[in-house]
């Protein structure tokens, strides 16, 4: 490669790894500001606030691979969630004397502990089976509906539909899993700890925020190859993907797993910061709650789901404590103006209209006028300034060969 | 042997009313889903009105006194149309004709009406469910004489049957025999194609949403003589209608008329324990019958025949009646 | 004989009772530009939707490489080294053109190793390459929806070039094209054609004579014809599913009517009116009554309005007497008004190619040159 190929070639390369450099400094930062300074700032009660919220933040994250980038509107994801604060709860209330079972079974005259609570006894196996559970459901649903092509708002129906299944099984099923009223774990200890105390709930929000790390690095890297790229190509046409030898079953399988193993991860940590799991977490308006986070932050950005979230649910706290009435119509609005004036939600406005004017006050360039990179790009700098200078080579005058030719050119004559 | 077919009869009779309520609610939708390809989650809400119109209609004619508090349910049912008719009207002038296109903006934004329509009642009426009483004639029921088993076919639900019937009569032909309905199918098939032949199509669609939402609103109707009437009670019934449209085969409204009947049949011999009852004699059956017994409840019926809707869908993935050609996938 | 890349054996496809292919067999060998045209409704995109394996066969056999395809899902197919390009080109809109490429020539196209393994250098090395060669290097890292229709065709060629197929199914290329853009893609396709099998269902007949070497025509469902695009712009058969009736003058006729044509168009000017005349005096010499001669007319303007060169028409004639007609008729169009250069040049060529006996040549122009006062048009196409 001569020098002057690779001048050409670097600024490209060089603006991706400035972004890398610059996004990884502000993860470090965000990670050491949340985890050391905020516990010090906040009050216990604020902090797992923050805690619950965060976790939630993961579950959009979850959302926003499936539906950002995929775009599969799961409304079913509750499921997993619950899946996963059910998996962690059980192994908490199993922390009992040897030959206890939960005090709940004896109202319904159960003796025996029912079979597939015993593997919940270790906390290896349970922080697995966290995100392994809700993963498994994930893919054999998504696989049955796959299989069969049903997309777009099919799919979303049949979540939703799965949702009310795992919802009436969790309620009426008493003997196994103690019904409508869920599982405690406040009272629950763990290591010796009484779960509800200070000292566990500091330790529940920093593992949160580290999960929260890891699983944005996660969706991160799933999303930047050319996995990501599949995904975004399955969301724009599915059929080329398959005409071009792909079989998009299994990537839509493997994210909508990956999707519910980390709203699993979610469920886990958002039930031990809020103390219960109950199959309210598989109401049908908790589920299509969690999309309107990923919709206000804006899809399809992982920055955009973590901050919807956050956003979304500090206005809801903030709402419902003060005008209860008030909350359900915020978020009734919230839907439609999502929907119609801001698709791109929250850092797609700001990407779109705020960014430019604060580099403009700032006194950076103005953005370019056609596509930036266009603009910027040094190859067709390059070839502008060959345009101007000769003529383009791509038409040389042809020179008239056969006597049709001749023929179809003087037909323009008068 | 009388038995068995008294059983029979039985799980029948309650197997096509519980599909002719999945049927009513599920008319509009497989009008507005079927034909519009409109996902409306506030459907249910559409129903719940219908039935508070039915609850206002049933005071205000108990206020007139004893020879019109007998008939209010039938002035209820034309007011719970006009009134969820009208909803439907500025809903999709109002919203939805800005979504047409895109199905899952579509979805998110009649959620964010549903929530909103649910929250407006609880501010406005009352967060408590309120009772609608059925008028005497409707209660009691048909008492059938048989062997041992007296069986009583119930009034209300007998009404309800005869209603559903005559919507769908209506709805039949509504669609096939009016110049409307003709417009409407239209439009359905080939928008533009329609639009260059002079038919409004923005009234046609404002006209079909409003059918969808009034059938909705007579769904609601109905349901108030099966239960008391609250904020959440359409969301009992959407996702069950849009599980009958979609077996049915979207845009296919025979389809739905099977599918209802055959979800409401199927839900019933499960929830009642009619199959665990009628296999207990065998003795080979035993672990059957302990099968069907864990899902003999109206909760756990619901998992099944959910199960069983997912079985179908992977041997018809289109529904029963499925929509064919090369236009049907894009 | 080597084995035919594609093999269709009676095969027929039915939607609800409506037959879109009825019982058509077709075999392509390696290597073969082929181009399918047809009326609306010949089933041509079903055919495609066959091969692919989006519509399964209600009967009869598809093979490939003789493989049979029946029952395989689309992406399995596409491996087996078939690619298609559909009719309104489909690429991924929100992916720039290089990522459209690389997705395209990924090798390993199984989930994980798609996920896990790394995109190789040749790949990218492909990706530079096909740039190239659909000239979109300059908007490599735009995203597709800023491309406009006719780089979107392009840049959807291109992926399917990166699939590197052994076999490449193109439906309508140049639809929505401009002239100019419809050239580069009939270049692209011919210097394609090297390297791959490929099918082309085109209705631009300007295109189709750029590209074709041999051309099938479907007809409701079934091949009508086949052979080269001369051989099947004269067969009564297509001209009759493409006018909607069969031409009442022979084969031969037409052709001598062709040339006659192509030489009137040689000085460059050939006003419309003439053109009218000559056609109103023909159609009146073939048809009796005024309705048939006005539908004649009609029929004659569609044959003639197509542009043929004389190097094409010319050894289609088949006798010394036919190549005399010929002479005759083409010497009275130039003689009737001053012969310019152009003219003379595209006569001597017109010679050149009859190359017929210089005793002939001359006997005939002295006898046109006496008869000029009492010869008409019409006597000349009277011998025939």
């Amino acid at each position: 490669m001569t020098v002057n190929g690779v001048n050409q070639r670097n600024p490209k390369q060089a603006i991706a790894r400035q972004r890398f450099i610059i996004e990884g400094i502000t993860l470090i930062v965000l990670a050491i500001g949340m985890m050391g300074v905020l516990p010090s700032l906040l009050s216990a009660f604020q902090l797992k606030l923050l805690g619950r919220f965060l976790s939630l933040a993961i579950v959009a994250l979850g959302i926003d691979l499936i539906w950002g980038y995929t775009g599969l509107l799961s409304l079913g994801h509750g499921i997993f969630f619950a899946l996963g604060g059910y998996g962690l709860a059980m192994h908490l209330s199993l922390q009992l004397p040897e030959g206890q079972i939960p005090d709940f079974f004896s109202l319904y005259g159960v003796q025996k502990l029912p079979f597939f609570w015993y593997p919940y006894y270790s906390l290896p196996i349970t922080v697995l089976l966290v995100i392994i559970v809700p993963a498994i459901v994930a893919a054999i649903l998504g696989f049955v509906v796959f299989r069969n092509r049903i997309k777009g708002v099919y799919f979303s129906i049949l979540t939703q539909a799965a949702l009310l299944v795992f919802y009436n099984f969790f309620t009426g099923q008493q003997k196994l899993i103690n019904g409508t009223n869920g599982l405690k774990t406040d009272t629950t200890e763990l290591f010796g700890q009484v779960v509800s105390s200070p000292r566990m709930q500091w330790t529940f929000y920093q593992y949160t925020v580290l999960a929260a790390i890891a699983i944005y690095l996660l969706c991160r890297w799933l999303t930047s190859g050319r996995f990501g790229r599949l995904l975004v190509a399955i969301r724009d046409d599915e059929n080329r993907v398959r005409f071009s030898g792909y079989d998009p079953t299994w990537f839509k399988v493997l994210v909508f797993a990956v999707s519910g193993g980390i709203a699993g991860v979610a469920g886990a940590l958002y039930t031990v910061q809020s103390g219960i799991i109950t199959p309210s977490a598989m109401e049908v308006a908790f589920s299509i709650e969690m999309v309107i986070w990923v919709a206000v932050g804006g899809r399809a950005t992982l920055v955009g789901a973590v901050l919807g979230t956050l956003l979304v649910q500090y206005a809801r706290t903030t709402l419902s404590t003060q005008f209860p009435e008030v909350w359900l119509f915020f978020q009734g609005f919230l839907f439609l103006l999502v929907v119609t004036v801001l698709p791109n939600g929250i850092v797609g406005l700001f990407n779109e209209t705020l960014w430019p004017k604060i580099r403009g006050r700032l006194g950076f360039a103005p953005p370019a006028l056609t596509y930036p990179s266009l603009d910027n790009d040094p190859d067709l700098q390059k070839e502008r300034e060959q345009f101007h200078t000769t003529p383009p080579p791509d038409h040389p005058p042809q020179p008239v060969e056969s006597l049709s030719d001749s023929v179809d050119e003087d037909r323009s004559r008068p | 042997m009388v038995d068995f077919i008294v059983q029979l009869l039985i799980g029948a009779f309650n197997g096509i009313s519980i599909g002719s309520v999945l049927l009513i609610s599920a008319l509009g939708l497989a009008i507005v889903f079927g034909l519009m390809g409109v996902i409306n989650l506030a459907h249910g809400e559409l129903m719940m009105l219908g039935a508070y119109t039915t609850f206002f209609v049933q005071n205000i004619f108990n206020a007139l006194g004893d020879p019109w508090a007998q008939v209010y349910t039938i002035a209820a049912i034309p007011a719970a149309f006009l009134v969820a008719a009208l909803v439907g009207l500025i809903l999709e002038r109002g919203v939805i004709r800005f979504l047409y296109g895109r199905p899952l903006e579509t979805l998110l934004a009649t959620w964010g009406v549903s929530l909103i329509l649910r929250q407006l009642v609880r501010t406005t009426i009352s967060a408590r469910n309120v009772d609608v009483t059925a008028p005497a004639w409707l209660r009691g029921g048909l008492q059938i004489p048989t062997g041992n088993i007296p069986i009583q076919l119930p009034y209300a639900r007998m009404f309800i049957i005869v209603l559903t019937i005559a919507c769908v009569v209506g709805v039949y032909f509504f669609l096939n025999a009016s110049s409307w309905g003709l417009r409407i199918r239209s439009v359905t098939q080939n928008r533009e194609m329609s639009a260059c032949l002079g038919i409004p199509t923005a009234t046609v669609d404002a006209l079909t949403f409003a059918i969808g939402s009034g059938l909705a609103g007579i769904a609601g109707c109905a349901i108030t003589l099966l239960g008391s009437v609250g904020p959440n009670t359409g969301q009992n019934y959407i996702i069950d209608t849009f599980m009958v449209v979609v077996v049915g085969g979207v845009g296919n409204l025979f389809g739905s008329i099977v599918s209802a009947m055959v979800i409401g049949i199927v839900t019933y011999l499960i929830g009642s324990g009619t199959f665990a009852v009628l296999l207990s004699p065998m003795d080979s059956m035993q672990p059957v019958v302990a099968f069907f017994e864990f899902f003999a409840s109206s909760s756990m019926a619901k998992v099944m025949v959910f199960a069983l809707i997912i079985g179908f869908l992977q041997i018809k993935p289109a529904g029963i009646f499925p929509q064919k050609g090369r236009t049907a996938e894009l | 004989m080597p084995q035919p890349i594609l093999e269709i054996d009676h095969l027929t496809v039915s939607f609800d009772g409506f037959k879109a292919l009825n019982n058509l067999t077709f075999a392509m060998q390696p290597g073969e530009l082929r181009v399918i045209i047809g009326p609306n409704g010949a089933g041509k995109t079903t055919f495609l939707d066959i091969i692919t394996g989006k519509v399964q066969p209600t009967s009869g056999s598809v093979r490939f490489k003789g493989r049979d395809l029946r029952k395989l899902p689309e992406h399995t197919i596409s491996r087996l080294g078939v690619g298609r390009k559909f009719q309104t080109p489909r690429v991924y809109l929100n992916l720039t053109v290089r990522e459209n490429l690389d997705l395209a020539c990924n090798r390993n196209k199984n989930v994980l190793a798609t996920l896990f393994k790394k995109p190789e250098k040749r790949d990218r090395a492909t990706v530079i390459q096909l740039l190239e060669t659909v000239s979109l290097a300059s908007k490599a890292d735009l995203p597709a929806n800023l491309l406009s229709h006719g780089e979107k065709q392009r840049l959807e060629i291109g992926m399917l070039v990166a699939q590197s197929p052994e076999l490449l199914l193109v439906d309508e290329p140049v639809a929505g094209l401009t002239d100019e853009e419809t050239e580069r893609v009939g270049d692209l396709l011919i210097s394609l054609a090297q390297s791959h099998s490929i099918i082309v269902i085109e209705h631009d007949m300007e295109f189709v004579r750029q590209i074709a070497r041999q051309v099938t025509v479907l007809h409701q469902g079934s091949v009508l014809c086949e052979g080269s695009m001369d051989e099947i712009q004269d067969d009564p058969r297509v001209i009759e599913v493409y006018l909607g009736q069969a031409p009442t003058i022979s084969p031969s006729q037409l052709r001598i009517l062709r040339i006659a044509a192509a030489m009137a168009w040689a000085d460059g000017y050939f006003a419309p009116e003439q053109l009218q005349v000559i056609l109103t005096r023909l159609s009146r010499k073939f048809a009796p009554d005024p309705t048939q001669q006005d539908d004649l007319r009609q029929e004659l303007q569609n044959y003639l309005s197509k542009e043929t060169s004389l190097e094409s028409l010319i050894p289609q004639l088949e006798t010394e007497q036919e190549k005399e007609q010929v002479l005759k008729l083409c010497y009275e169009i130039i003689r009737a008004n001053t012969i310019n250069e152009q003219e003379s040049v595209v006569y001597q060529k017109l010679l050149e190619l009859l190359n017929l006996p210089d005793g002939v040549v001359s006997q005939t122009e002295e006898a046109i040159n006496l008869g000029m006062t009492n010869g008409t048009l019409d006597d000349y196409l009277n011998v025939t």
